[in-house]
C-alpha cells in the first residue's frame, strides 16, 4: 500500500492565500463581497470541522476497517484505479449531496455550509463539525469499501474532490468555456446550488462533473436576469459558531418533542427541511410550487416531478 | 513533541491566521448595510418571504438598521434587520412572538426563533414604541406554564 499524502492539508496554505487575493480583488472591483463576522465565522466553522474530524474520524475509520473485510473484489493500486474511483466517489458525492438536502437529519448537518448570506472562497470552508455523527457515512460512504477499492485511496480521491470544490465559491469568475461548463461542476453551477431564489432551490449538487445533475434532472443553468441571494430560506440571525452548528439540530429536537405520534417524529426527522404534519411550514417543493404559480409557470408533469425537495 | 502539544500549536497557528484574514477584512473596509428608506426596507421582506406585502403600519429604527411592519391585512408582523453588509428578515405569526418589553423609545421582542432570539429595536418616540409595543402583543404565545394555569382555572371556575 503506498503512503498517501493528505492532499487537504497540502492545500490549507493555498487555500488561504486565495481567500486573500479574492478578497483584495473584490475590493478593487466589487465584485465579491466580504464582511468580517461572515468571514470569521466561516473560517471558524472551518477551523472547527478539522478539528472535529481529528476527534470523531476514528469513527469513519473504524467503520471502513470492518465494512473492508466483506469486499468483493480486491481492488489495487494501479493508477487507473485512482481515476476510476475519483469518478464513482463523485457520483457517491453527487447522492451524498442531494439527501442532504432532502432528509432533514443530514440537512441539519449540511445546513452549517448553506448558512452564510455571502458567497465567497471562506464560504467553501464553512464546514459543520458533527458530521460522522450523522452516520451518513455508513448508508453511503461503503459502496466503494464493498466493491473492493482499499479506504485509503477513496480518502485520497474524496480529499481530492473537496479540493476541486473549493475554488468554485466564487462569485469573480463568471461563466468559462461552454465545453468546461457542460462537463464540469464551476462557479456559475454552484452559484446556483447556493442560491434560494426559488427558481434555483435544490438544483446542482454535484461535486466536480456537472453531468450527475444532467442526468438526473436536477441541472439549472444560471441566468443573468435574476439577482442570486445566498443563504438559506430563514437566514441567521447571528454569527456565533455554536449557533450556526447546532440551530437545525435543536429545531429537529424541539419538533420531534412537540410530536404526537410516530409518523410525525420521522417526519420531523426524515422528512425533507420544512416538513410539518398539517404543511403550515414551506418545503423547497411548496415554496418552488408558489413561485410558478406568482410565475404563471406550469408546475412540472407528474411523471417529472424529483423527489420530496428541501428548503436550501 | 508530542503530538497533544503540536495539535495545540497547530490549533494556536490556525487561530491567529483566522485573526489575520478578519484584521485584513476590516482594513480593506467593507459597506454596513442601512434602511435608508422604508421602501428600501420593504424590498428586503419582499425579497426574501414570497407573498409578503407591506402594509401601512411601519417603522424604520433611528439608528436606520431596523425596520417593523404589519402585512397588509394584519396576519404577519414583517422585521428586518441589518446584519453586516446584508439583511435579515422574519414574516411573524401569530404565537411567534415570547415576549415583548418596551422602555421608553426601545421595544424589545424576545421570540421563539433559536437563531433569532431577540430583536432590539429604537423607535424614536415613546408614542411610536407604545403603539408597536400594543401592535407586537398580540403575536405574543403565552408560555405553556401560563397556558396550562389559565386551562385550571377555567376548569375550576
Amino acid at each position: 500500500m503506498p503512503n498517501l499524502p493528505d492532499p487537504i492539508l497540502w492545500a490549507i496554505p493555498g487555500f488561504i492565500l486565495l481567500v486573500i487575493a479574492e478578497m483584495i480583488y473584490g475590493r478593487l472591483t466589487g465584485k465579491t463581497r466580504f464582511e468580517p463576522r461572515d468571514t470569521a465565522a466561516s473560517l471558524v466553522m472551518g477551523l472547527g470541522n478539522t478539528v472535529s474530524g481529528l476527534v470523531l474520524g476514528g469513527i469513519v475509520v473504524a467503520w471502513f476497517v470492518f465494512v473492508e473485510q466483506f469486499a468483493l473484489f480486491d481492488i489495487g493500486w494501479a493508477w487507473y484505479w485512482f481515476v476510476i474511483a475519483f469518478v464513482l466517489d463523485d457520483f457517491v458525492y453527487y447522492w451524498s449531496h442531494r439527501w442532504a438536502h432532502t432528509v432533514r437529519w443530514w440537512w441539519a448537518d449540511h445546513v452549517v455550509h448553506h448558512s452564510s448570506q455571502h458567497y465567497n472562497l471562506s464560504t467553501a470552508l464553512r464546514q459543520p463539525w458533527l458530521n460522522p455523527l450523522t452516520l451518513k457515512f455508513i448508508f453511503l460512504g461503503s459502496w466503494l469499501v464493498l466493491i473492493g477499492f482499499p479506504p485509503a485511496m477513496i480518502a485520497f480521491v474524496a480529499a481530492l474532490n473537496l479540493i476541486y470544490q473549493f475554488w468554485i465559491h466564487t462569485e469573480a469568475i463568471k461563466r468559462l468555456p461552454a465545453p468546461i461548463e457542460w462537463l464540469m461542476n464551476t462557479p456559475s453551477h454552484h452559484r446556483v446550488h447556493h442560491a434560494t431564489n426559488p427558481r434555483y432551490l435544490d438544483r446542482n449538487y454535484a461535486g466536480v462533473f456537472i453531468i450527475w445533475d444532467r442526468l438526473f434532472g436536477t441541472f439549472e443553468a444560471e441566468t443573468d436576469m435574476e439577482e442570486i441571494r445566498y443563504g438559506i430560506v430563514r437566514n441567521l440571525g447571528t454569527h456565533n459558531p455554536l449557533t450556526i452548528c447546532l440551530h437545525e439540530w435543536w429545531g429537529i429536537l424541539k419538533d420531534v418533542k412537540s410530536a404526537r405520534s410516530l409518523r410525525e417524529v420521522l417526519g420531523y426527522w426524515l422528512g425533507p427541511p420544512g416538513w410539518s404534519p398539517d404543511g403550515s411550514r414551506e418545503t423547497s417543493a411548496t415554496l418552488k410550487a408558489r413561485w410558478m404559480e406568482e410565475q404563471g409557470l406550469t408546475p412540472p408533469r407528474k411523471q417529472d416531478a424529483q423527489p420530496p425537495v428541501a428548503a436550501e | 513533541m508530542n503530538d497533544g502539544m503540536t495539535y495545540a500549536l497547530a490549533l494556536m497557528g490556525a487561530g491567529f491566521g483566522i485573526g489575520l484574514i478578519v484584521l485584513l477584512n476590516i482594513a480593506m473596509g467593507w459597506t454596513r448595510l442601512r434602511l435608508d428608506t422604508e421602501d428600501k426596507a420593504r424590498r428586503f421582506l419582499k425579497r426574501d418571504v414570497m407573498g409578503f406585502e407591506a402594509g401601512d403600519e411601519q417603522a424604520l429604527t433611528t439608528d436606520r438598521c431596523g425596520f417593523i411592519c404589519l402585512e397588509a391585512g394584519g396576519e404577519r408582523l414583517g422585521l428586518v434587520l441589518a446584519r453586516g453588509d446584508n439583511a435579515v428578515v422574519r414574516a411573524l405569526r401569530a404565537g411567534d412572538v415570547r415576549r415583548v418589553d418596551r422602555q421608553g423609545a426601545t421595544l424589545t421582542i424576545a421570540l421563539y426563533d433559536y437563531t433569532f432570539p431577540r430583536v432590539v429595536l429604537e423607535l424614536g418616540r415613546d408614542g411610536q414604541s407604545q403603539a408597536w409595543a400594543e401592535r407586537v402583543e398580540t403575536f405574543v404565545r403565552a408560555p405553556k406554564r401560563a397556558l396550562k394555569e389559565e386551562a385550571r382555572h377555567a376548569e375550576s371556575a
